[in-house]
């Protein structure tokens, strides 16, 4: 009875994860996430030592993957499902390159800047980087931006061309994550990482991604909230 | 369903006295909808209740505002009318498409495609699929001894800048042949309509073009039947709907077909 129900278990749990190929970019999400934690209670805040950029720039590709490859499970999914059933994981790996490249433009040049500008990730500018990202998340420009992550393309079936369509896809949603996340993710990393912002922000993006409805006004406030916090322990 | 004329468009369609018996019978069906269980409600989120207003021009040519929660419900004012004919069409017939709805239920599984975009500029067009064998869920479904997997021929991103006719979808359509003498092969009509609003990336739309899948099996058994079916090779080709006065040509903008897919399941 009990081998019975345990064989009945695991090939529910193989249905669920053939039902759902991006189980595996969520698990990095999560590892990423467990990552950042961890880092947080042995060495909280930005490195200063000389391996600094190293350090930071480990730290920023741990944000992106735990903070925005939950947003794009759908761009993940369809990759998946517009791909022959043999290449629909290797389809995913080559989509999430794609995606984390504009990312890691983004994320080279906020580490070089924060290293050639000493105390630039400090705490005093994360107020006025939530009250930038409060006016950003009611403008126009980051409504369309927002919209425009819900693009796809046509990927072809095989070969190198299959290869450069899912990077290409993916470099495509990644671009169009920078214009719409940029500024959560530049308060993210100038709070250096607070695991209160981290979660917040992880919050609202994944609540404009998935909550059609969701007020832009509601989550610039949570963002103005968060800013007078930050400014009244700044002082 | 062909879409030309006036109707193939959003800006022209109301023109179109079709248009108002089409969106009256549309209304009516979700009367209809809403009447046949305690469960089918509307939403009642102000995003499309009340957050959005649409212009139109009263009796005296003067432009009025309403929402959708103003006329959601024809019964009370501002409209005041009740349909002749509330009664559910589907009637008895209702559990066999919900038993259909059940076994749609299996993992589709995309088993060939074209690897470039398909222009089309009025003109027939044919493409050649090239289909590998099922290795997932349909190799299963097969393997299984039960009913074969249903197939669904999938347009993916069909995009297009302007008005554009309609196209039939036809199997293996001989070669040179008349596509009115082989409407056993039509896998379907794709209308087009809206695909200029589609294909643009504005407020509304994220640019990705239309989609549009059809099921081919009921084509397939009929090849099968003449065999005349491969399922390594696949020929799709396009016809335009609404040819003009040379019957070779339509009118319309050129439309790109993005991809074109085959799915079991």
């Amino acid at each position: 009875m009990i081998l019975g129900a345990r064989i009945q278990r695991v090939a529910v749990m193989r249905e669920l994860l053939r039902c759902h190929p991006e189980w595996w970019t969520l698990a990095l999400s999560i590892a990423a996430w467990c990552t950042l934690v961890s880092r947080r209670e042995t060495a909280p805040g930005h490195a200063r030592e000389a391996w600094a950029l190293v350090d930071d720039t480990l730290a920023w590709i741990l944000m992106v993957v735990a903070m925005m490859v939950p947003l794009v499970l759908g761009a993940i999914r369809t990759t998946a499902n517009r791909s022959l059933w043999r290449r629909r994981n290797r389809a995913i790996a080559w989509f999430l390159a794609g995606y984390l490249a504009p990312w890691m433009i983004m994320g080279l040049a906020v580490t070089a800047a924060a290293a050639v500008g000493p105390g630039l990730s400090v705490g005093h500018l994360g107020a006025p980087a939530l009250v930038i990202a409060a006016g950003w998340q009611v403008s126009q420009r980051k409504k369309q931006a927002l919209l425009r992550c819900h693009q796809t393309i046509p990927l072809a079936p095989r070969g190198l061309r299959a290869i450069r369509d899912s990077i290409r896809f993916g470099g495509l949603i990644g671009t169009r994550c920078v214009a719409s996340c940029w500024a959560l993710m530049l308060v993210c990393w100038l709070t250096s990482h607070q695991l209160m912002v981290l979660g917040v922000t992880a919050g609202i993006a994944i609540g404009e991604r998935y909550l059609v409805r969701l007020d832009p006004r509601l989550t610039a406030l949570v963002l103005l909230g968060l800013a007078t916090g930050f400014a009244a322990t700044a002082h | 369903m062909a879409v030309n004329g006036w109707m193939g468009s959003f800006n022209t369609a109301a023109l179109d006295p079709i248009f108002w018996l089409h969106h009256a019978n549309i209304d009516r069906l979700w009367t209809v909808w809403r009447r046949r269980k305690a469960g089918h409600l509307d939403p009642t989120e102000a995003g499309w209740l009340t957050n959005l207003s649409f212009e139109f021009h009263d009796a005296t040519g003067q432009e009025v505002s309403f929402t959708s929660s103003q006329v959601v419900d024809t019964t009370v004012p501002l409209l005041s009318y009740r349909y002749e004919d509330e009664g559910d069409p589907l009637g008895a017939g209702l559990e066999v498409i919900v038993e259909r709805t059940r076994q749609m239920d299996q993992l589709p599984e995309m088993v060939g495609a074209t690897d470039k975009p398909v222009v089309l500029k009025g003109r027939a067009e044919t493409v050649e699929l090239a289909v590998s064998q099922p290795t997932g869920p349909a190799l299963a479904a097969l393997e299984s001894g039960g009913p074969p997997p249903p197939m669904y021929l999938n347009l993916e991103n069909v995009t297009g800048a302007g008005r554009a006719t309609s196209y039939g979808v036809y199997l293996n359509l001989p070669p040179g042949s008349d596509p009115k003498n082989h409407e056993d092969l039509l896998a379907g009509v794709v209308p087009m309509f809206g695909v200029k609003e589609a294909s643009r990336e504005d407020q509304g739309h994220p640019g990705s073009g239309l989609h549009y899948a059809l099921e081919i099996s009921p084509v397939v058994r009929r090849l099968e039947a003449k065999n005349a079916w491969n399922p390594g090779e696949i020929r799709i080709t396009f016809v335009p709907r609404h040819l003009r006065g040379d019957g070779l040509e339509a009118a319309g903008d050129p439309i790109q077909v993005g991809r074109v897919s085959l799915y079991l399941g």
